[in-house]
């Protein structure tokens, strides 16, 4: 509810005539030609609404989302990469455990097959 | 149904209609806020063309948010005051940037041969007074005394404390008295019509 202070006259003081001089100077109407420039916004508007494409939904979203079929691509290129890599590795712990040894005593029986190849040299 | 601004649609109502493509919201939107917008931007601007071309301009953005406006979020009124308000600001400091003053290019302070009333005297050297006041001090009087706004209203359009808007007011009627005080004798105002 407006109240005496909501209204500006309450404080206008000394410039109340001033105020109220320029407030009757200018009517609320408007302009010739302004409405119709307005609406002719509006429409331009309304048009360029309809011709634009319409929103992404769905898929097509998460497709935008992703930075198109490029993004896509590269992220496509990337797991794909990364199944590879984690698969080789996998498989090589596997052959590990399987094996019961590491790396480093695939070794040791070739050392052993040499010394048997070097001590039948003695032999012979 | 013709719409016009005396529709009784809340303007929420009129922009989502717009939205949907209906024109005659549009116009009934335009009849309601145009005015008040036209007169916001003259009494910043003193420019009445100045003035049609910020309102104009409001009202596009208006059109332009329609899409996404969210009902109930931000009221139109409130909306379009602001975007005019920060328009006129900007123009403002456009041409103190350009001409060194805010002041029109084309005085339009001095009345006109045929209106020799006093009352257009007056009206005249009140626009004179504003033309000189800060632009963010000329916005809060203009909404306070030409647009009927509220202190707490004013400071919601100027993203201000309601302290600050009461500040800002004080100094520029402050400014406005004290730039008016000599043209009281030759404006035949003397202290019986204060």
């Amino acid at each position: 509810m407006a109240t005496s202070e909501d209204d500006p006259r309450h404080d206008e003081g000394d410039l109340a005539a001033f105020f109220e001089a320029e407030r009757a100077r200018i009517a609320r109407d408007l302009p010739p030609g302004f409405l119709d420039a307005t609406l002719r916004d509006a429409a331009a508007v309304t048009a360029s609404r309809r011709s634009a494409p319409p929103p992404h939904t769905g898929w097509r979203t998460f497709l935008g989302q992703l930075g198109g079929w490029a993004g896509a691509t590269a992220l496509a290129g990337c797991l794909a990469a990364g199944f590879y890599i984690g698969t080789l590795e996998a498989g090589a712990e596997a052959a590990t455990r399987l094996l019961g040894t590491d790396g480093a005593a695939f070794d040791a029986p070739l050392a052993d097959v040499d010394a048997f190849f070097d001590l039948a040299a003695s032999e012979s | 149904m013709a719409l016009d601004a005396q529709s009784r649609d809340s303007d929420d109502d009129l922009l989502r209609r717009y939205a949907g493509g209906d024109a005659a919201a549009a116009r009934a939107l335009a009849l309601r806020h145009g005015p008040r917008l036209i007169v916001i931007a003259r009494r910043m601007l003193d420019d009445p063309s100045e003035a049609e071309d910020i309102a104009q301009e409001t009202l596009l953005r208006l059109w332009r948010s329609a899409g996404n406006w969210r009902p109930g979020e931000a009221g139109v009124a409130p909306w379009l005051t602001r975007v005019a308000s920060n328009l006129c600001i900007d123009r403002l400091r456009r041409r103190r940037e350009r001409t060194g003053v805010e002041t029109p290019e084309t005085a339009s302070a001095a009345p006109s041969a045929l209106d020799g009333l006093a009352r257009a005297e007056r009206a005249a050297a009140l626009r004179g007074a504003l033309a000189h006041l800060p632009p963010r001090q000329r916005l809060a009087i203009v909404l306070r005394h030409f647009d009927d706004r509220s202190n707490p209203e004013i400071a919601e359009t100027m993203d201000l404390s309601v302290e600050a808007v009461e500040s800002l007011l004080a100094r520029g009627r402050r400014a406005l008295a004290t730039r008016l005080a000599s043209r009281r004798a030759e404006l035949e105002l003397d202290n019986g019509d204060f």
